[in-house]
């Protein structure tokens, strides 16, 4: 059960990350991204929101106003730079 | 605890650090106290710790976008409550940068070595006849060449009054992205704007274990360990040595001073220190003490020293300066759709400086480093819903590899105004903070003015077509000088041209403290040399 869960919300947080360039890069970092922003204030309505009300068809700009794009599109940016994907990305340069 | 030694170096920061080495070297009996511990490797790996993974430093109250000078926060950095130095600041006050552990500020240092010029030296372009060099280029000369020995610098020599050339290994060549901009600004100040490559203290030898892999990419620190560190470089070498001891986690709380019956000053008998572990007390007999904790650390031990006797302490805090400076960022569009560079890599390969006028048409010089740098997400793209996804994409990408900062810095303008005094506000320790008065001068602010029009400039020639102003509230320089500053007598400072207390017979300060001016240049070079001239001093003196 728990693994079900988890991999529900992965499936939701991938989605998610399709509003950043750098979903790609953080791909790896999806199963802690649930976790981070149920820590964060600004976060964690976001996710709440999304996690009670995305439809397996509702892209995150479909649901979410510009303002929390921007939002996500910085935390996801911040993860980027934050991870070991953008020392690896450095070093294979 | 009651412990013994000849010399007591308080602090491992850029001067602490380099002094405790060359102590040790000559087979002194050093114990050298800090605040904290050695940083855990995995600061100086590129892989991020599991710790640092599971939040990535994201805390309940971190807000995105998170602010450009949060880049700053780092793991080591103390936070402004208990733990700090000083009390919170007021909005838009002074902020002090500050980590408690061995290397001090070092540990977020991205490497810049820029030598002081006779110029400098000579207070040719000091704003206070109150703060002036009591020494010349000469008498730290040889210094600076050890210390870039030391230290691994690397960078060209390019024959410039401002910028004397040192002991350099060959330099990290250009970058396409590097070349574009000083092809495009190359003559654009005449014979007053001058490129110089790296001139950074960053193992870039082909054999090293720890080599860059993002020469200069040390917003947050050093990850791989291939910047000039203490703890790394010097440290090693010197922690087997029988009559060297560092005491980490514990932090110096207080100097006891005896009077003196010969003329020359009071003695410090003791350093009072605490175990941050324990909280058990160390006192430390000493022939010598030297504190070397930075410029707001120093001066807050000596004034809760002296806070009975404050004419110990006269002039002690005052003068507090940081670098003012302007701070740009765009992207290049003359690198969309080319292929980036086998080694386009991050950070700040060049450096750059002149002399531009002022608003009163006096000239002032400046320094500068461009470097490629993060880029915020160009989110206003992927709002685009017409576009298809792959096309938002590419567009993000060639935005991104072309994305470039440029900092350009200038001459500190010293006021005995702008000062660290004690606070009421205690410490986790008891130990009373201090609070920081600063108010960026006229002059200063007007530089800033003349150097964020000259940097949109210079990035606009590069085809930088929209560029952004970056804020650099006071104390974001990371430049912190001028509170104990040296002069030739005791009116005009607080330490002799030796960094020896005037007051006392056994005291010495090194670290940007003991620095009067702060000249455009990056700082940390000139206090390691310092560091490494004490210490032959003290050899000297006391062996």
């Amino acid at each position: 059960m728990t693994v079900q869960i988890m991999s529900e919300h992965d499936s939701l947080a991938k989605r998610l990350c399709q509003v950043s360039p750098y979903a790609g890069p953080i791909e790896s970092l999806i199963g802690l991204i649930p976790e981070i922003m149920e820590r964060n204030d600004q976060l964690r309505p976001l996710w709440t929101a999304w996690r009670q009300n995305a439809t397996p068809d509702m892209t995150p700009r479909q649901y979410f106003d510009r303002g929390q794009i921007k939002v996500l599109c910085d935390f996801m940016e911040y993860l980027y730079f934050a991870s070991d994907a953008f020392a690896r990305s450095a070093r294979r340069r | 605890m009651a412990l013994r030694a000849k010399f007591c170096v308080i602090g491992t920061g850029a001067g602490g650090g380099m002094l405790a080495y060359r102590l040790a070297k000559a087979g002194a009996d050093v114990l050298v106290i800090n605040s904290g511990g050695i940083p855990a490797q995995s600061e100086f790996k590129n892989e991020l710790s599991p710790e640092q993974k599971g939040h990535f430093e994201i805390g309940p109250h971190t807000t995105f976008p998170v602010r450009p000078e949060m880049y700053f926060v780092h793991p080591l950095l103390a936070d402004a409550g208990s733990r700090s130095s000083m009390e919170c600041p007021q909005e838009g006050g002074f902020r002090h940068y500050q980590i408690h552990h061995v290397n001090g500020l070092q540990n977020l240092w991205n490497g810049i070595c820029l030598r002081y010029s006779e110029d400098d030296f000579a207070n040719r372009h000091s704003y206070s006849e109150d703060c002036r060099w009591p020494i010349s280029l000469g008498d730290v000369a040889d210094h600076y060449s050890e210390v870039e020995r030391l230290s691994l610098v690397v960078g060209g020599r390019n024959g410039l009054r401002q910028f004397p050339d040192g002991s350099f290994l060959a330099p990290r060549s250009a970058r396409q992205i590097d070349r574009l901009f000083i092809d495009s600004n190359a003559g654009s100040l005449g014979p007053d704007l001058f490129f110089l490559e790296n001139r950074k203290a960053v193992d870039l030898r082909p054999d090293s274990l720890q080599k860059c892999v993002a020469c200069g990419n040390c917003g947050r620190g050093c990850r791989s360990g291939s910047v000039y560190k203490f703890s790394t470089r010097l440290l090693p070498e010197i922690s087997a040595l029988p009559k060297f001891r560092l005491l980490e986690h514990t932090r110096a709380i207080k100097l006891t001073a005896v009077e003196g019956d010969t003329g020359e000053g009071f003695s410090i008998s003791h350093v009072v220190a605490i175990d941050e572990r324990t909280q058990q007390i160390v006192e430390i007999e000493a022939d010598v003490v030297i504190v070397c904790s930075g410029a707001i650390e120093s001066p807050r031990l000596l004034l809760n020293s002296f806070a009975d006797d404050r004419s110990k302490a006269e002039q002690v805090g005052e003068f507090l300066q940081d670098s003012p400076r302007a701070v740009v960022g765009t992207s290049l569009f003359r690198l969309w759709f080319k292929p980036a560079d086998e080694d386009r890599g991050y950070g700040d390969h060049i450096l750059l400086g002149g002399q531009i006028n002022d608003s009163q048409g006096k000239r002032f010089p400046f320094v500068g480093q461009f470097w490629s740098d993060f880029l915020k997400v160009p989110y206003y793209l992927a709002e685009m819903p017409r576009l298809p996804r792959f096309l938002l994409e590419t567009i993000s990408r060639q935005v991104f590899k072309s994305a470039v900062t440029l900092s350009l810095y200038s001459p500190a303008v010293p006021q005995r105004k702008n000062k660290v005094v004690l606070a009421a506000e205690v410490d986790h320790f008891g130990q009373r903070q201090v609070r920081i008065d600063y108010e960026t001068s006229e002059i200063e602010a007007d530089h800033c003015r003349r150097l964020t029009a000259l940097a949109r400039r210079m990035l606009r020639k590069a085809s930088g077509y929209i560029v952004d102003g970056v804020g650099s509230p006071p104390g974001s320089g990371i430049h912190y000088v001028g509170t104990c500053r040296m002069a030739a007598d005791p009116k005009g400072g607080v330490v002799n041209k030796d960094l020896k207390y005037f007051k006392s017979k056994n005291l010495y300060v090194c670290d940007g403290s003991v620095m009067p001016v702060l000249s455009e240049k990056h700082p940390t070079l000139t206090i390691m040399a310092l560091g490494h001239r004490l210490a032959e001093h003290l050899i000297k003196t006391y062996m």
